[in-house]
């Protein structure tokens, strides 16, 4: 997915994890998502603090990581999210990268003695992506995971039946604040 | 077993190739390289071939387009149907698999600019 909410990948070595057990094992706070969409060779987890729900995929053939959360969180959903990015990364010894575009020089890896540096740009991206849903889809903060925002906020968004792929409806017009750049803040 | 033709291209000239089928269908991507993951991709298309994609919860969080086909999520899934040869929109369910927002508010690229390099 992408447009919905905003992903940071980490990795380790083959030492990382030796399997999808030992993540969950090692970091109890997160437990099995049952909404994700299953996929051979990943396991998803959810974090959920009561106030957020951060999702994260694990796959442990690669040992990489994915974490996400949805942009309709209330705001503080970012420092929880870098909360969270510094307990993994210092857990499983792994480097981090924002999965979205970003600039040249702030997409590449960072490890745990750069994680000052990335925090200070992730919340730059974040404050962007959140503006730009906010625009979109209105100020309702909800904290969801990607499958409740699908139902509650963009399935009613969306169009009646489609006959096919592309170009089928009529440009309806943009909204007010069409973004042609993912400038950090 | 998942048939070699069909997963991710390994040469340059594949990956042409498939930027200009997927341009040829109309479909504009919206995310940039950074997003894309190229394991992911062939993983589900080897699933959606063996008949192991859960095409039930996909729906729940369908391919979501733009007016003018603008790809905005699901990007993934749609690379993984073409090389799978499945047309989304005929994937029987109670709920349909690809849906279309009235607006598109992302940038917009080419597909040669985002597909995952060739290994």
């Amino acid at each position: 997915m992408g447009f919905e909410s905003f992903q940071v990948e980490l990795k380790g070595d083959a030492n990382t994890f030796a399997s999808k057990g030992a993540f969950g094992d090692r970091f109890p706070q997160a437990k099995p998502d049952p909404d994700a969409i299953p996929l051979a060779g990943s396991a998803f987890f959810i974090v959920d603090d009561g106030l957020h729900i951060v999702e994260i995929e694990v796959s442990d053939s690669t040992a990489r990581m994915s974490i996400r959360f949805t942009l309709c969180h209330p705001g503080s959903i970012i420092q929880a999210f870098l909360n969270l990015l510094q307990d993994l990364i210092a857990t499983f010894d792994m480097s981090a990268r924002i999965r979205d575009d970003v600039r040249v020089e702030h997409s590449g890896w960072y490890s745990a003695a750069r994680i000052e540096e990335f925090s200070s740009i992730v919340s730059g991206y974040v404050a962007n992506r959140r503006s730009e849903w906010i625009a979109n889809f209105g100020p309702e903060e909800v904290a969801a995971n990607t499958s409740e925002v699908f139902r509650r906020i963009v399935l009613p968004s969306c169009l009646p039946k489609i006959k096919s792929m592309a170009g089928t409806t009529p440009d309806v017009g943009t909204k007010a604040n069409r973004l042609a750049t993912v400038e950090p803040t | 077993m998942f048939a070699p033709s069909t997963a991710y291209p390994t040469t340059q000239s594949g990956r042409q190739q498939l930027a200009d089928d997927l341009t040829s269908r109309g479909l504009i991507p919206t995310q940039g390289q950074q997003h894309f993951d190229r394991d992911r991709i062939n993983k589900m298309a080897e699933a959606m071939l063996n008949g192991e994609f859960d095409w039930s919860k996909a729906s729940l969080q369908p391919v979501i387009l733009g007016p003018r086909g603008e790809v905005m999520g699901g990007h993934h899934r749609v690379i993984a149907a073409h090389l799978a040869g499945i047309e989304l929109l005929r994937i029987p369910g109670p709920r349909p698999q690809v849906q279309v927002l009235p607006f598109n508010y992302r940038a917009e690229f080419d597909w040669v600019d985002v597909l995952p390099d060739v290994s």
